[in-house]
């Protein structure tokens, strides 16, 4: 985004605060989506993680003080909420992480909203045999294209451990690929 | 079937679709749910920060505590220690309850000393009092 600076004072300003908004909605609500939809996986669940990302983000849009880029702190407060909904689902459901996962890849052969042919199902399946944040390192970096600079602010994490996180990741997919 | 390739991945990789129209209607099903929500109370410093309060009263209660312990478990030692010394005492000497006394006043008189009127002023406290002189003399 253009003029970040210029641009956060406009959404700070209670005149041009509203259209503002609505620019950053039109600018992230898609990328943010799908962001947040590689990691829940269901549609339902991406659209209520998506409306709450975005109302924290119209509510503490005040307090962010700038250190990190607009863009970064935005996927920050997606990918927390994506993962702290997916806790609290597993917690209520009983099930852990694993077993939620082999139920969400199960269903999305029949989704209606995955239109993926058996190679990107079994992708999906490859990507969640690998650890958590190696999932996530992965997704954000082959799905979303996001560099390893900005993954590095969104997941406070280097951009060395990154690269090597992926790395290990592509070897670990393309394996179960092969064999499967 | 084309084999899947990592390297040069198809148009949708992911395979994820969203509804028809969903991103057009998003925008009034947010504004709705924002304005719904309550507006954020801002919070005092001291609400803000109740958990580190409440810790440090926590710690300053049990450090008081541990303390006021501590010395009633060194006064209870110390009323033993004279206590015991009291009944070795008793069972061991042939001073009485009364010679007993006299010996805590002596050792609770002050002498006032002064560098013009030394000899004076003993002589003062030493007539006053008696069990003193005699246990000087004696």
């Amino acid at each position: 985004m253009e003029n970040e600076k210029a641009f956060i004072q406009e959404l700070l300003h209670p005149k041009t605060r509203d259209a503002a908004f609505g620019k950053l909605l039109q600018y992230y609500q898609k990328p943010l989506y799908y962001h947040i939809r590689s990691i829940v996986l269901d549609h339902d669940d991406a659209d209520d993680v998506l409306q709450n990302t975005f109302i924290k983000v119209h509510t503490y849009l005040k307090d962010f003080k700038g250190e990190s880029k607009l863009y970064s702190w935005i996927y920050r407060i997606a990918t927390n909420e994506s993962l702290t909904f997916l806790q609290q689902k597993n917690k209520r459901q009983g099930f852990t992480h694993s077993e939620w996962q082999e139920k969400a890849l199960a269903k999305l052969e029949t989704d209606v909203y995955f239109e993926g042919e058996a190679f990107q199902l079994q992708l999906q399946e490859a990507i969640a045999r690998l650890p958590e944040k190696q999932q996530l390192v992965f997704k954000m970096k082959y799905f979303q294209e996001i560099k390893y600079e900005d993954m590095s602010e969104i997941l406070g994490t280097s951009v060395g451990a990154l690269k090597a996180s992926y790395y290990h990741a592509v070897k670990k997919i393309e394996e179960f690929i092969k064999t499967n | 079937m084309n084999p899947f390739n990592l390297n040069n991945p198809p148009k949708n990789p992911s395979g994820f679709t969203a509804p028809e129209g969903y991103f057009e209607s998003f925008s009034t099903r947010l504004q709705n749910r924002l304005e719904e929500q309550p507006p954020v109370k801002s919070i005092s410093f001291w609400r803000k920060n109740a958990k580190t309060f409440y810790g440090m009263a926590a710690i300053l209660v049990i450090g008081l505590g541990i303390g006021m312990l501590w010395r009633w478990e060194v006064q209870k030692e110390e009323e033993a220690h004279w206590s015991a010394i009291a009944s070795y005492v008793s069972e061991n000497t042939d001073l009485t309850d009364e010679h007993y006394l006299e010996l805590i006043e002596l050792q609770t008189t002050e002498v006032p000393v002064t560098s013009d009127t030394e000899a004076e002023a003993l002589e003062e406290v030493l007539l006053e009092n008696e069990a003193l002189e005699y246990s000087i003399t004696q």
